[in-house]
């Protein structure tokens, strides 16, 4: 097996920064650069997700796959795990980071630095929260899962992604229960059978 | 039995919506179409599969056809592999590896940033790979 090659990680955050600048400066109307950045995420998260999941035997359900999401996946890339993970079993799922890699290095609001409108960083902040959803729904697109994702960022660097994953019909008629997996058993057609005649 | 070398005759890649992404004939004398229905056909043995919940992504000989063996592989994404060999000499163990090896070389392919996924694989480098492990197989 060739030996794994190695980058270092500043470069990645270097090439993100610049990839945020860049969009921003090429904002089309019709594309925000957030939107943009989701879709790059989307990309990276499908081939990621299919790289990871080589020795993996396959998930139960879809709770089993956000785990996999909270802690191989998001080990891989920024290092450490999703530090909470809520789900109301409808369909919908919270993580909860409390201290995204980028947005740790953003610098507060300061008071005048508005030179360019580039520059503020609470414009700037939500844009760099667009990747890890597209991340994330990239891995769940590699897993047959159709999800929406979208970040918060209440108070950085902290930030919480919410997941929404639509639920088949039959489970949403059925509020809050799960739908049944076994068909219940039916009784034998009793009519039908030819009764043995009688000696 | 016969004890002529085992050939991988056929390998396929199917998509996790039944897709075909690659489907390449390595025999001299192959009729592609026939490959296509068989592979069709060995989709069904997945499904049944997939409900039994199999860990082991290796799932060994699907069905017996009449002059060659149809081998499977499925990863955690839904992606499945479909070796199709010759009725020779053939170890199941030797399959497996060829399979966990081309799972490793699709990753690798799709892994390309170019490549749309769920469309055909069409990378060179993806195909002289794959090649090279057939012909290894076969090779004795």
């Amino acid at each position: 097996m060739a030996a794994s090659r190695e980058v270092a990680e500043s470069c990645l955050d270097l090439l993100a920064i610049e990839i945020v600048h860049h969009l921003i400066a090429n904002e089309a109307a019709h594309e925000p650069a957030g939107a943009k950045f989701e879709a790059i995420g989307f990309s990276v998260g499908q081939r990621l997700a299919e790289r990871l999941s080589t020795t993996r035997p396959p998930f139960t359900d879809t709770l089993d796959v956000m785990k996999f999401v909270c802690k191989e996946f998001w080990y891989e890339l920024y290092r450490k795990q999703v530090d909470n993970l809520r789900t109301n079993h409808r369909g919908v799922y919270v993580l909860q980071d409390n201290r995204v890699r980028w947005l740790s290095r953003i610098a507060p609001p300061a008071g005048d630095r508005s030179a360019s409108g580039s520059c503020d960083p609470s414009t700037i902040a939500p844009i760099y929260a667009h990747f890890p959803c597209g991340l994330i729904r990239g891995c769940l697109a590699t897993f047959g899962i159709d999800a929406v994702v979208s970040a918060e960022l209440s108070s950085q660097p902290a930030c919480q992604f919410t997941i929404k994953i639509p639920l088949l019909p039959a489970t949403a008629a059925t509020t809050g229960q799960r739908a049944p997996s076994q068909v219940p058993p039916q009784a034998p057609p009793q009519g039908r059978i030819m009764q043995p005649s009688p000696q | 039995v016969s004890m002529a070398p085992c050939q991988v005759v056929c390998l396929a890649v199917i998509g996790r919506k039944n897709n075909p992404l690659f489907l390449r004939c390595y025999a001299e004398d192959a009729d592609e179409l026939r490959f296509h229905y068989v592979i069709h056909g060995a989709l069904d043995v997945f499904e049944e599969s997939s409900r039994a919940s199999q860990t082991d992504p290796f799932l060994g000989l699907l069905y017996p056809s009449v002059d060659h063996r149809v081998y499977g592989y499925v990863t955690t994404s839904n992606m499945k592999l479909v070796a199709v060999t010759n009725d020779g000499d053939t170890r199941e163990s030797d399959i497996r590896g060829l399979l966990v090896r081309a799972h490793g070389l699709v990753v690798d392919a799709v892994s390309n940033p170019f490549y749309v996924p769920g469309q055909p694989i069409s990378s060179a480098g993806f195909e002289t790979r794959i090649r090279k492990l057939v012909n290894a197989l076969s090779a004795p």
